[in-house]
């Protein structure tokens, strides 16, 4: 038996999972409806987003075609999160490419599902957790009022958990590790190669990021933790 | 908190006219967001940290690429002589300037860039960056157990969703997630 909630959606979305659990006594057709404008959403970040459709934002600004300041607010809020992060990491975190072009697709993914989880809210949800490729965002507590009970797969054997958590009301928490990192960082020499860890986890109240700060902090290896938790409010914990 | 800017569209021009000239990043220009609330703003001259000998105020001239109405004020802290001075030896010998803070939507974002006695730019320190937003939320830290264990039973630990670092698609089908996706709510 798994925890106790009441609806449960799951679908494919940016190239992996979407799982929405809901512990609200609501209507049937209210869940549905939430699930569904939260797939509207994730189709419209990909259609404007994905460096794979030579028609989205991103690919447009990387072709000369649209100029970054003239893309919608959206794809401008994640440039200058990106920005702002690659900053903060002396460029450890980088949405750019050794040619110059953009993809900022190691960010979207977690701001996406804190978006995503607003809609929920926006929907009238409250306890509910949207989960995206193995970084969540919860809002409210289980159906059994406890809190949301979070696994960490052990990063040696993905059929395990190897640690759990119980996280505070509305947190998030994502996890970064080896397998992940081609996917966030490119080109950047100066990282560890072999960290002292298999895997960092960072709880906190933004999945966007908590996810970003994983990222960083599994790439930073020994320093990652200190450096995560120079940010109030988030914890960084890594499994070996 | 956002610093309130008695010329806010000039402190959106200005840190990135600065942090072009001074630090060279591509996209920085992206601070500005048309769909924002104006979060970027000045505070002002601001004190060099490292120790100085000498200390005055100059005036960095702004980038005439990017229309900035006037001239921007930074702190410059004239380091110490170097025991043997070597002209254009790359080592950081020469001023110390700090940048205004920029205001993020999510927090500030303060540079320090270090040049050599012949302005070569040698050196770039991020000075902090708050994170004021969060802080009402906050919680004690402390007080979040993590239980670790040599393997939890989902069934006996009532886990409730999993997070991991590798999840694409088809090894998210193959995981526990999807276990829990397809059992009955």
């Amino acid at each position: 038996m798994s925890a106790e909630v009441r609806f449960k959606f799951a679908a494919k979305a940016m190239g992996t999972a979407v799982s929405v659990h809901i512990a609200d006594v609501v209507p049937q057709e209210t869940a549905d409806d939430a699930w569904e404008s939260v797939g509207v959403f994730l189709r419209d970040i990909e259609d404007r987003f994905s460096t794979f459709l030579s028609t989205s934002e991103i690919s447009r600004i990387n072709n000369g075609e649209l100029h970054m300041l003239d893309a919608s607010p959206d794809v401008v809020e994640v440039l200058d999160a990106c920005t702002w992060l690659e900053h903060l990491s002396n460029g450890v975190f980088n949405a750019r490419r050794p040619d110059g072009s953009i993809d900022p697709a190691g960010f979207v993914k977690g701001w996406a599902a804190e978006r995503a989880a607003s809609l929920l809210a926006e929907a009238g949800l409250q306890d509910f957790y949207l989960r995206i490729g193995g970084d969540i965002q919860t809002r409210g507590a289980q159906a059994t009022g406890e809190k949301w009970r979070v696994g960490i797969v052990d990063p040696h054997d993905a059929s395990r958990i190897h640690s759990y958590v119980d996280i505070p009301e509305n947190w998030a928490i994502a996890t970064s590790g080896t397998a992940e990192r081609g996917q966030h960082i490119w080109g950047n020499n100066a990282m560890p190669v072999s960290p002292q860890f298999s895997s960092m986890t960072v709880i906190g109240p933004h999945l966007m990021w908590a996810d970003a700060f994983a990222t960083i902090g599994f790439a930073l290896g020994d320093t990652g933790i200190e450096w995560v938790e120079k940010f109030p409010d988030y914890t960084a914990f890594t499994l070996k | 908190m956002v610093v309130v800017s008695q010329k806010p569209t000039l402190g959106r021009q200005i840190f990135p006219a600065v942090a072009l000239t001074v630090v060279g990043v591509g996209f920085i220009s992206l601070l500005d967001n048309p769909g924002g609330n104006g979060g970027v703003a000045l505070e002002g001259a601001i004190g060099a940290v490292v120790p100085s000998t000498s200390e005055t105020t100059s005036t960095l001239a702004p980038s005439p690429a990017t229309s900035v109405i006037a001239p921007i004020e930074v702190s410059t802290t004239l380091a110490p002589s170097p025991v043997s001075p070597v002209e254009g030896s790359g080592v950081c010998d020469g001023d110390v300037v700090t940048g205004p803070t920029a205001v993020f939507k999510w927090g500030g974002l303060q540079l320090q860039a270090t040049f050599t006695k012949k302005n070569v730019l040698c050196g770039v320190t991020v000075l902090n960056y708050p994170n004021e937003k969060d802080k009402s939320a906050r919680i004690n830290q402390s007080a979040l157990p993590i239980y670790n264990r040599e393997a939890v039973e989902i069934g006996s630990a009532q886990i409730a969703v999993v997070s991991g670092a590798t999840d694409s698609w088809r090894a998210y089908t193959a995981g526990l997630q999807a276990i829990l996706d397809a059992h009955p709510a």
